[in-house]
């Protein structure tokens, strides 16, 4: 496994801001080996108040794949070709929402872009006995087109009830492990970092630096009222280094034409407020 | 505390167990993340136990 280190290196990096980051592992048909690939919790979907991911129903993750992964998957016979023959990139959903919108736009004439496909591990009841089978169900996002379906489970982990004959409990496999940095307060289940614990501080923080900045460039900048009265060139009223401008006013009617914008400039007390922020959140993370 | 943590020296003369206590104090919500990690890495590398078995 080439890519363990590296994507263990990223898990450790992203952990303490996310909070919460999925290990999925898995064997891989494509590349003929085991994988165990970092994911974006941001793409894993879990019921928030699920206990754990071992019993929780139904985990959905967002996967891209590119039209020549589909391709090979299609020929390999992992995936399913829909009835148009062609996965198509989807154009009529906002593609403004969602976690993977952050991650670059699919441009829709761009015959390489991946196309979103939804890869839900649950239970369903496939063989309509009443007891759901832990699966792996793979969908193109956009149509719903069903693309795969395997077993999530071996043969060893059907229990039968031996009287019966009937399957008391499936033990699925799980491609899916929750690092977490620091649990969830409220039992949610996903962990909490950093980055949500210094957002509100750092939105204040952005906030008070922006306004004390704001405040400056006004002060600096200038500008003002200048009364109808007073006979100079219309719109704004430029100088160079050392240059004297002629008016037809005498100087205390001048003063009293140009009235500057007050600009107080930026204010000590949010100066003070802004290093006291600061400070919270070096407390915060040390 | 966290000076101690990211290496800068306060006080000169100081025994060693002085500065020590405090980094061990310090490190105790650091030690609860590293427990949480390595209990993850247990479960990840148990799927890959059971990957090489089948």
């Amino acid at each position: 496994m080439p890519e363990w280190e590296p994507e263990t290196d990223k898990l450790l990096h992203v952990l303490p801001i996310a909070g919460c980051v999925f290990r999925k592992t898995y064997f891989d048909p494509a590349k003929g080996r085991n994988v165990s690939l970092m994911i974006d919790p941001r793409l894993v979907v879990i019921n928030y108040h699920a206990k754990g991911l071992e019993i929780v129903p139904r985990i959905s993750e967002e996967i891209r794949y590119y039209p020549l992964e589909i391709e090979e998957m299609v020929r390999a016979g992992t995936f399913l070709a829909p009835p148009s023959g062609k996965y198509q990139v989807d154009i009529s959903g906002d593609r403004t929402q969602g976690p993977l919108s952050s991650q670059g736009s699919q441009n829709v004439d761009d015959q390489d872009a991946p196309i979103e496909f939804i890869e839900q591990h649950r239970w369903w009841d496939l063989d309509g006995d009443g007891y759901p089978e832990p699966l792996v169900v793979t969908f193109h996002k956009s149509t719903g087109f069903v693309a795969r379906i395997v077993a999530r489970f071996d043969a060893d982990g059907v229990h039968v009830n031996l009287r019966t004959g009937e399957i008391t409990k499936i033990d699925p496999w799980h491609a899916y492990t929750k690092y977490d940095f620091i649990p969830n307060p409220d039992g949610g289940i996903y962990g909490l970092g950093f980055g949500q614990l210094l957002r509100p501080i750092n939105e204040a923080v952005n906030s008070s630096l922006n306004m004390l900045i704001d405040a400056g460039h006004l002060q600096n900048a200038g500008g003002g009222f200048i009364a109808k009265g007073l006979s100079m060139n219309a719109g704004a009223v430029r100088f160079t280094l050392g240059e004297y401008k002629a008016v037809n006013v005498t100087g205390s009617v001048l003063r009293d034409s140009i009235v500057p914008f007050p600009a107080p400039g930026p204010s000590p007390v949010l100066f003070q407020l802004l290093g006291l922020m600061i400070e919270a959140g070096k407390e915060i993370s040390p | 505390m966290k000076d101690v943590l990211t290496g800068d020296q306060q006080q000169h003369n100081v025994p060693a167990t002085t500065t020590l206590a405090p980094i061990e104090q310090g490190l105790k919500t650091f030690t609860a993340i590293y427990k949480r990690v390595h209990l993850a890495l247990k479960q990840e590398l148990q799927k890959l136990y059971r990957l090489n078995r089948v």
